[in-house]
């Protein structure tokens, strides 16, 4: 800030730094199931239009996610509906007191992120991506849920059908459709990479370390195939994959694949866009999630794919560096870029 | 502070049941994020347009499917393409978009919806790409078939933004004349000079003034005529000492007696001051060109410059911008008019000539909104 003396001086700097305006997602409650239980309410909170949840259970049974409205009681009656694929096997269900979205009771540990609407006046709608694991096997499952009340949501329960094993965390973020601009956006900015040149493998060091990640990652490619992989913490091993290629049944990678994580956002010979979350809470091992298209040969002639990736750091170290690997002949080309966002409960 | 999601503009939402979503723009970003929520009205297929390429050339392609089934794809057609008709309900669709200028976009998105009360949502997931690879996508339009949108659906646009980085002095407000700054960074001293900005009308032709510190190449002039300039090569001139404000008409003429040998006068409008380079006529957005033998030559919006009938060796041109159309005289005479849009918020009357040997005459004049003098600057002063 500018230094006003005596006598017509002033001091100050040749540059003034501003931060951009906080108007989208923050923090709107968060939660934690203690070991022994089943549930965890948020307090109530100001309702906002658009709502995600980021949660991990530990043990228990299931993932379900519970709501209320104008500060009453969580609302567990049959006043939800869901469609999910439990890692490629799909069914409806009616008349739920709660939406899940996990594979079954023998999971360890489920990861999960939902973006939720929630405009007042309009039923509420959710789409939940959950990878869970099994000991070391990894499931990709997704869920789209209904509540019908057409209340704002403004208090959320996170839901295990038994006891969780260990504390089991969730964070909810959302942000009104006029969000001011005010207060600190729940994704920071922790990590940044645009290759200027041509590489094989780069990593992103992460500034500060946060207990869920966010990227995009767009690839550019130069000569053959370029097949991305994603690890951590310059570690390559105790990883697992479970991947769906154009909705089709989820397979894991061909050959075991604990290197890293297939993003799958290669197959296809061109450029790929990558979305991704990342659970970093402390103590537990993190799971992610990933969707990604690939663009295939340039020209709206050739069809593209969309990949689904889920899966498993089986660690407990907390996340400080992210390690873009890739597998046959080409390689990252200039402009690769990758952007990382974190937010803590 | 660092970089963050931000909401790009603000949110669009249809007002009556059955609108369609009109283009709206937002400012470009290497990445987008969009959440649209819809109201359920219409029965027809949903479309998300980039950059309101509603028809022509196909240039999207995209593979989806619906309630957790295989993804089909679907080449060559127009817009984000949603088979929403076959969906029912309310729905929330979110779209992550790479929006890289010089490649193509890809796009990723999804939906949950479904028809109200004890109906089962639906879902739907798709990947796509808009094909053009200029620039980037900086507009949305949306229909949703025959039916249109019901009232409430709305849209919000997010991107990436980083932290702003400003020059201090300049947001500095109420500075006297005079004062010091020190730049405890780079340790360099300036000094404050106060805008010397005033503004004035004439409504009839009046001498123009010219900016001596605008000169390129050499020119020799007095008051508002110009008799020599140093070469053949439109590298000679300079810039009146006024700006056309964006009000009122603006007119500039240019009376040539072009007596020289190789004797050439361009003049006009350009949005910015003369800057000099190897061949200068092209900085003109709206100008004349004449030789000495009568051809003239009239330049369009920036465009290219087009010969228009010859006119004789001596004569008056005026130049006359309503800030809708410019039309271009010879002794009263029209030789050109074009249309443009939006006008550049200032125009400054630029000249250019050149001739050998003999001195010519080139006498300007103009009527117009103007404004005189020097916005207020710091100016280095050395180090500390």
């Amino acid at each position: 800030m500018a230094n006003f003396l005596e006598g017509l001086r002033i001091e100050g700097s040749s540059t003034l730094t501003s931060s951009p305006p906080q108007t989208s997602w923050k923090k709107l409650g968060s939660g934690t199931i203690s070991s022994g239980s089943a549930t965890a309410s948020t307090s109530s909170f100001t309702a906002k239009d658009n709502m995600m949840v980021l949660g991990n259970i530990n043990g228990g049974n299931g993932y379900a996610l519970q709501f209320g409205h104008s500060s009453g009681a969580i609302d567990t009656d049959n006043n939800y509906r869901q469609r999910h694929s439990t890692d490629g096997t799909t069914n409806t269900t009616t008349l739920r007191s709660d939406m899940w979205c996990y594979y079954d009771s023998a999971d360890d540990q489920i990861f999960n992120v939902s973006e939720i609407s929630n405009y007042n006046g309009a039923e509420k709608f959710a789409f939940m991506k959950s990878a869970s694991r099994d000991g070391t096997t990894p499931k990709l499952n997704k869920t789209v849920g209904k509540w019908t009340q057409t209340n704002q949501i403004d208090k959320v329960q996170l839901k295990s059908y038994d006891n969780v094993s260990a504390d089991s965390k969730f964070v909810v973020i959302g942000c009104d459709n006029d969000e001011s601009d005010s207060g600190t956006n729940f994704w920071e900015s922790i990590g940044s990479k645009t290759l200027t040149s041509t590489e094989s493998s780069f990593s992103v060091d992460l500034t500060s370390t946060k207990d869920f990640l966010m990227f995009v990652f767009t690839k550019e490619k130069t000569g053959g195939y370029v097949n991305p992989k994603l690890a951590f913490n310059d570690n390559t091993s105790n990883y697992k994959t479970r991947s769906s290629d154009n909705g089709g049944s989820p397979t894991d990678p061909s050959g075991g694949g604990t290197a890293n994580i297939f993003l799958r956002a290669g197959e296809a010979d061109g450029r790929s866009f990558t979305v991704g979350y990342i659970c970093n809470l402390a103590g537990v091992q993190h799971g992610v999630i990933t969707d990604s298209t690939n663009a295939g040969s340039e020209g709206a002639g050739t069809a593209i794919d969309r990949n689904s990736a889920y899966g498993w750091w089986q660690d407990t170290s907390r996340i400080t560096k992210l390690n873009f690997t890739k597998t046959a002949s080409g390689s990252f080309a200039s402009g690769t870029k990758v952007e990382v966002f974190g937010g803590n409960i | 502070m660092a970089k963050t999601w931000k909401r790009l503009r603000d949110v669009v939402t249809v007002a009556s049941n059955g609108d369609q979503i009109s283009e709206f723009t937002f400012p470009a970003n290497d990445y987008l994020k969009v959440v649209f929520f819809i109201k359920k009205q219409g029965t027809g297929d949903m479309t998300l347009f980039p950059n309101a390429i509603t028809s022509g050339d196909n240039t999207f392609t995209a593979r989806y499917g619906k309630d957790f089934g295989s993804l089909t794809s679907n080449n060559n057609h127009i817009g984000i393409h949603g088979n929403y008709g076959q969906l029912e309900g309310d729905c929330l669709a979110t779209y992550y978009i790479s929006n890289k200028s010089g490649e193509e976009k890809l796009i990723l998105w999804e939906y949950a919806l479904g028809a109200s009360g004890d109906n089962a949502p639906d879902s739907f997931e798709a990947s796509g790409k808009y094909t053009t690879k200029t620039g980037q996508i900086t507009s949305f339009s949306a229909n949703c078939g025959s039916g249109g949108f019901g009232a409430g659906t709305w849209i919000a646009v997010y991107g990436i933004v980083d932290d702003t980085v400003t020059d201090e002095k300049t947001t500095i407000s109420n500075v006297e004349d005079g004062t010091r700054f020190y730049e405890t960074d780079t340790r360099k001293i300036y000094r404050f000079t106060p805008s010397t900005l005033a503004d004035s009308s004439e409504s009839s032709l009046t001498d123009v003034v010219f900016d001596a510190d605008t000169m390129t190449g050499s020119v020799t002039y007095s008051g508002n005529e110009i008799t020599r300039t140093g070469s053949s090569s439109w590298v000679n001139g300079l810039n009146s000492n006024f700006f056309f404000r964006n009000s009122g008409t603006q007119t500039i003429e240019c009376v040539a007696q072009k007596t020289g040998t190789s004797a050439w006068c361009l003049f006009g409008l350009a949005s910015a001051k003369t800057v000099e380079s190897s061949n200068m006529d092209d900085q003109m957005e709206y100008a004349i060109r004449s030789a000495d033998d009568g051809r003239t030559w009239i330049r369009q919006s920036s465009g290219n410059w087009t010969q228009v009938s010859n006119t004789s060796d001596n004569v008056t041109f005026k130049i006359v911008n309503d800030r809708t159309t410019v039309t271009y005289y010879a002794n009263g005479s029209s030789i050109g008019t074009t249309t443009h849009g939006t006008p550049a918020s200032t125009y400054y009357l630029m000249t250019l000539c050149a001739q050998t040997n003999v001195d010519g005459s080139y006498k300007f004049d103009y009527s117009g909104d103007i404004t005189t003098g020097d916005p207020s600057k710091w100016t280095e002063r050395g180090s500390a």
